[in-house]
Parts: structure tokens; sequence; C-alpha cells
């Protein structure tokens, strides 16, 4: 139900706007209490992408998590917790834990703010002594997690409903308009982050570029890659903590990015320094990969034990406890590398050199060039590329067919992400869904593949260390019998969904948007 | 075959029912449903029983707009007849005194035996928890409950008698195809000055299966719910009587749940 809030102004005294209601109501005050507030969000913020925001409440008595919408059906669920959840897993089964394992996933919940209110409630009886309405007068203040500095925010009066009696309710806001109240426009916690300066969607992985059609290439892709390194950045604390996994996968995601600007993108970045930073990224990728590998066995290991026989679910858990512990070995050799000067050195030079102006002149084919023109000529080859090796693949071909495909796709998904802005939003996403539809199934064909040569891996490693009981190598057996059944489904479906992205249809798309401004086009795959 | 229950996997409707009245059905809705309410489940009482006791325990006056031949026809809104309680989170569908003859209204509906539940379907997004507070009798409304709810917790005093009146129940119950229907009985009103309570408690007969482990004491605080018109939790939270409420509470959450934990 639809509650009202009021600003008090600063001259009025909440005392007074108490008594005043008094005069016409019969109220009975309720123990003032103090009830502090802690919004959560991941650190991309999923909650406040999903329009609602989380709060963990904690009254003196009882610790609430809240989940709130912001939407009109101003929908609420909340849930009693010892203290504030970390993770969405930690959560007992029910709807709020539903609710965010959908949306937050797999992301730690950051507490971002702390709202203090000292709370006066008033309730509003009728005859029966029964409240049928309830007014509660906050003082509030706002202050970081981390911080114990506060700082005032608005003195709030909210009107609280009761189910079935509008009447009192009306009665109460009219009362405070009357008294000069003006209602609040923006929730509490919307007024709170913005008073600590922390804005809901300050971070996001996208690129969110804006590219100018007559750019220069080279100048287009030094945003690019700046952007890319600030993304990297932004991952960095979070990866060197190794509590939320998905700051090392956005890491690597941007690492993976930069290196497939580097390659693709070509003929804008003097020669020595491309060559010097595409061995450089690699290697940052190559270190930041045992982690990552770890992690993807760890956030799927309970959908592995599913799949498992019920009798043999169990014998899977020496293999969760093995993988835990390379993880903490692995992750500390990944923080030892972050600490490295190599890397502090790549970072910052490489900062440095982005943020360089451009030269004037440049020997560089396409360093001068309009962005627009080398991003079609890019696009359209590697889609073209694509295209050639799908068309090649056929039931007995090997897995490093599918592949090398996989990753031409990927290069191609790429380059329409780092030069969207410079096409119709509307046009450019059909092309990026065809192409999507068809790099998740290649990615579940890969997905498949690694994992069972890892496991093979694992089981090896496992027997060395004298840690696989004979039930757990044979509940091992029974994942790869899985996955490698998934894999032939994979293989199945990619005729289908190739098909579809080869469909004429497609290929206009791509005509259309990728061939209209390179020079002296000639078709080749009709 | 029986396939009631709401649609929804989140809500859980449970039903206190016993053929035999004063036995603490309607203690038992009041102080479950607020103590559901309490641990942050939004939860709702329908007050079946045209004595309207909940309503009386809740200071909401026991009548529906039109009478409950309107509200089980359809012609009223279920929703808008819902009213809050005193406490956060805890709503009431008051009593009317028309529900006397709440089997006339049940017969007239296309499936007599599934009108209840086909009206609690709508609310089924809105709360975690139902509680139906049912009249002391076997009739069209009770098989309506056993159709709509997941449990049926069953307050029985710990003698002879309300034994045997349980066994009927079961017997009765056991006739039908209820399919996942638990049915809970436990121990109410149970007064541990008298002997043939405490065997009765410490040696529960074979036939009381499902028996829930927490028995609530006849004790003047239950009582006093009438005096105070509110939950016993609200007014003498740490008496032994609303511990062990609390704890009936963990029993039947764990029967429905697989586990004591708090989620609503």
């Amino acid at each position: 139900m639809r509650r009202f809030e009021f600003i008090i102004p600063e001259e009025l005294k909440s005392g007074d706007v108490q008594a005043r209601l008094q005069q016409s109501l019969h109220l009975e005050a309720e123990p003032p209490a103090v009830v502090r507030r802690t919004c959560f969000d991941s650190f991309d913020w999923r909650v406040h992408g999903a329009s609602a925001i989380l709060e963990g409440l904690h009254d003196g008595k009882h610790y609430r998590l809240i989940w709130r919408a912001l939407s009109a059906d101003k929908r609420r669920e909340q849930i009693i917790l010892g203290k504030a959840p970390r993770f969405a897993r930690e959560l007992p089964p029910g709807r709020l834990r539903e609710r965010l394992d959908a949306i937050v996933e797999m992301r730690e919940l950051v507490p971002l703010v702390t709202i203090t209110s000292r709370v006066h409630t008033l309730r509003v009886l009728n005859r029966n002594d029964k409240t049928v309405a309830r007014v509660a007068f906050e003082d509030n203040s706002v202050r970081r997690p981390d911080s114990a500095r506060s700082v005032a925010l608005d003195r709030r009066a909210v009107v609280i409903p009761v189910r079935g009696y509008q009447k009192p309710c009306k009665q109460l806001v009219k009362a405070l308009e009357s008294m000069g109240l003006a209602p609040a426009c923006d929730d509490l916690m919307l007024t709170a982050l913005a008073k600590v300066g922390n804005t809901p969607g300050g971070y996001t992985p996208r690129l969110d570029l804006h590219l100018e059609d007559g750019m220069r290439a080279d100048q287009a892709a030094r945003r690019i890659l700046l952007r890319l390194l600030d993304i990297m950045e932004a991952n960095e604390a979070g990866t060197r903590a190794g509590t939320d996994t998905e700051f090392l996968h956005d890491f690597r995601v941007a690492v993976r990015r930069t290196r497939s600007a580097l390659t693709q993108i070509k003929d804008v970045l003097p020669l020595r320094t491309l060559n010097h930073y595409k061995s450089e990224f690699a290697w940052l990728g190559q270190i930041t990969t045992p982690v990552r590998d770890l992690d993807v066995y760890l956030l799927n290991f309970d959908s592995f034990r599913a799949s498992l026989p019920v009798s043999a679910r169990a014998d899977i858990e020496p293999l969760r406890v093995f993988l835990d512990r390379h993880r903490r070995i692995e992750q500390q050799a990944l923080v030892k590398t972050l600490d490295s000067v190599r890397y502090r050195r790549l970072v910052n030079n490489w900062r440095e050199f982005l943020r360089r102006p451009v030269p004037n002149r440049s020997t560089l084919p396409n360093a001068t060039r309009p962005v627009l023109e080398v991003a079609c000529e890019r696009i359209w080859h590697i889609y073209q590329r694509s295209l050639d090796e799908g068309r090649a693949i056929t039931a007995d071909s090997p897995p490093e067919a599918l592949h090398e495909l996989r990753k031409t796709c990927k290069k191609l998904r790429y380059l329409m992400e780092f030069f969207q802005s410079l096409f119709p939003p509307r046009r450019i996403k059909s092309p990026i869904r065809a192409l999507k539809a068809l790099q998740d199934n290649l990615g579940d064909y890969q997905d498949c593949t690694v994992q069972i040569a890892t496991l093979k891996h694992f089981s090896h490693q496992m027997a060395a260390e004298g840690d696989a009981p004979p039930d757990t190598l044979l509940a091992m057996g029974m994942l790869i019998d899985e996955l490698e059944r998934r894999q032939v489904a994979a293989h199945e479906e990619f005729a289908d969904r190739f098909g579809k992205f080869d469909s004429p249809s497609n290929h206009d798309h791509y005509r259309e948007l990728f061939t209209g401004c390179i020079p002296d086009e000639r078709e080749t795959t009709t | 075959m029986y396939s009631g229950r709401t649609g929804d996997n989140d809500v859980k409707v449970l039903a206190t029912y016993n053929i035999k009245g004063g036995v603490g059905k309607t203690a038992t809705s009041v102080n479950l449903a607020w103590l559901a309410a309490h641990e942050g489940a939004p939860t709702l009482v329908w007050d079946l029983d045209p004595q309207g006791a909940a309503s009386f325990y809740f200071r909401i006056k026991p009548k529906i707009k039109g009478g409950g031949k309107r509200l089980i026809s359809g012609k009223r809104d279920l929703e808008d007849c819902i009213r809050g309680t005193d406490y956060e989170g805890l709503d009431l569908l008051p009593a009317d005194f028309s529900y006397r003859n709440m089997d006339l209204f049940l017969e007239h509906a296309k499936k007599p035996e599934r009108r209840l539940h086909q009206l609690l379907e709508p609310l089924a997004g809105e709360y975690d928890y139902v509680f139906l507070d049912c009249p002391p009798s076997i009739s069209l409304v009770s098989e309506n409950v056993f159709y709509a709810a997941d449990a049926v917790l069953v307050p029985t005093i710990p003698t002879p008698l309300s034994l045997r009146t349980f066994q009927q129940i079961r017997k009765f119950l056991d006739a039908r195809d209820l399919g996942s229907l638990k049915v809970l009985p436990f121990f109410a009103m149970a007064d541990r000055r008298k002997q043939l309570h405490r065997e009765i408690v410490d040696n529960p007969p074979d036939f009381m299966t499902g028996l829930l482990g927490t028995a609530i004491p006849y004790t003047s605080e239950v009582e006093r719910m009438g005096v105070f018109r509110a939950p016993l939790g609200s007014f003498a939270g740490r008496s032994w009587a609303a511990q062990c409420y609390e704890n009936l509470w963990a029993d039947v959450k764990q029967q429905l749940h697989g586990s004591g934990g708090t989620y609503p």
C-alpha cells in the first residue's frame, strides 16, 4: 500500500506537528525507536537497474532485509535475518532469495550508505482502540558505511495506511498538508545516496561510448582502449579481494576486449607499441586464467552436483574441497602478480600512452581515416570470415574448428560493440542478436570441451595429491559423461543456429549496415 | 485426484481445525499468524467462524459488507474485505454472522468443494501465510478448507474424548484423496497438574501420526488474550505460553519448509 512521505520544513518542530494532529485525531504514541537502514547493491548496481532498493533494516530487535520496488506497484518483500548477508545464496529459500538470485546472481551485496532515523510513531485509533493509520516522524542522518561522520538529511513525516481504513489516512495527509508540509519527491534512500555522492549506476561493465562518424580512427581506438582500461582498474580492488568472482570476470573481459581491439582495429597504432602491449595484455590474460577457471567450476558446482544421480552427489564433495584449496593458492599468486612492478608499469604506461594526443600526420594506413569507414571494413571482413569458417563445419569437424569459429565470432561481437554508437541503435541490435544466438551455442560447446579436459586434469592432480577417493573419481567420470552428452547436443544444434546466422535476411542486415561506407567494396560472399 | 493448494509455491495455507469447539483453534491461528508477521512474512487470517473470535481478538468488526453470500459468490471482491490489524504485515479477513450459512453459499458454487481455494488464489502473490480459522464442524466448509490448505493444524486436548475426535478426523481425511495435505495434530490446553494429561502428552497414541513436538499449556495468559484483545506475543511475549507458541511455530515451519529457518 502506498505510503505518503512529507518533508518537515526546518522552521517547524516535529512536536508542534504532533500536537496539532492530536487536536483532531485520537492518537497513541509508540515508544520512540532508532532505526538503521543500510542500502545494499552489487558493485554494478543490479538492484538499482531493476528499479528497486534493497535495504537492511535494524530496529533494535530484528534485522530485516527488505526489497522495495520503486515502480508503481511498490512491491515489497522482506525477511528476518541474523545479520546482513553478503551474497544472495546465503538467504534461506523463498521469494526474496529467488528475486535476488535472478537479479544479483553471484555478486556480492555491498553496503553503500546507512541512514539512521530517530522515529516517533503515532497510531491513529478508532473507537475500539484499533489502529487505523500510523504517522512516523523521522529525524534522519546519513553516513557511508566506512565512515563515522554523519550528515543530516530531511526530517520526514511518513503516513502509513492500514489496509481497509482509508479515511483516517486521508485525514492525516490533509492535516499535514494544511500545516505546510510538502510531499517528498524522492525516496529517502536515493536522497541519502546522492548526499554522500554515491551515484546509482556509477559503474557499468558496458562500453557505453559515444564515437562520432568523422572522428579519426586512431582517436576512436584510443578512446575505446582508455574506457577498457578504466573498466579494468575499476575492478582491480575487487579482483584482489577475491570474494566476488565477477570483479575478476569483468577485469578479464576488459583485458580480452583490449587484446581484440589491438589486433582487430588494424593499422592505427605504431607497430612497436602495438606489439609490446599485445604481448603484455596476453600475459595479463594468462595470469588471471587459473583463478577464473576454478571460479567457473565453483560457481557451477551445485548444478554439476545436481546433474549426478542422488546416490553419487555426496561423492563429488572432495572435488569442491580441492577446487577451494587450489583457488586460494591461485588467488594469492594473482594478487602477487597484481602487486608486481610489471603490472603497475603496464597499467601506468598504457594510460599515459592512450592519453597522449594523436599525431597530426601518420604513416599508419588507417590512423587518420574516418572511424566509420575503418569500423565497417573490419566488421564486414570478420563477418565474412565467420561465414567461411561456419560453412566449412560439418558433423565430423573436430572441436578445434568450432573453437576457431567461436573466436572469430567473439572478435566480430567485440568490434560491433566497440563501434555500436556509430550505427542506428535499432538497426545494429538485430545483427548483434543473431550473432549472440550463435555465440551461445558455440560457448556451450566450448565450455563442455574445456570442462571435460579440465575435469580429467583435476582427477589426475587429485590422485597425485592423494585426495581422490575412488567414489569421487567415479562421480567425476559421471560428470564427464554428462558433459559429453551436452557437448554432443550442442554440436547437433550448431547447424540450426548457424543456419539462422547465415540466413539471407541476416546477411542483408550486415550488408546494409556495414558495406555502405566502405570504399570499393567488392562483395565476395553471395 | 486431489490437486489443491494455491498455485503459487510460496504461499502456505494453514487451517486450524477441529470438530470440537473450545480447544484453542482461534488462539492458535492468531498467535501463529502474529509470529509469522512478526518475522516479516506478510500474513492473512481468514476468520471463517461466524462467532468471530479471531476478529474480536484483532478488534475488527465481524462484518462483511453484503454478507458472506456475496463474498463466496464472487460478487464482492475478497481483497476489498481485508482489514489491516494493529500489527504490520498481518491482515484479517473478518468473520460475518452470515457465515453460519456458509455451506449453503458454497453449494451454489460451480465446484462447491473448491470454492475457497479459488477465492484464495489471487492472494497467493501477496501473502506468505494464510491462516484459516475454521468453525467447529464437519461440513462442506471443512472440505473446502482441506482442499485449500497445505497443512491442517489440529489442536487436541490430551483427554480420551478429544483423542477419539482426532481419530474421527483422521478417518474422515483418510477416506479422501487429499494429496499432499499435511495433518499436524498437537496437544493444546495441556494441564501438567493433571496426571491423565501428563500421561497422554508423554505417551501419545500411535494413531497421532504427524504429532508436533510442542504442547500448548493451559494457562491464564492465553485466556487473557480476550481481555487485551491481542495476540499473546504482543502483551506477554516472555510468558511460558508465548514461548510454547513460538516453539510450535518452529515445528510447523519445519514441517512446511523442512527447516527451522526464519524465512517467512
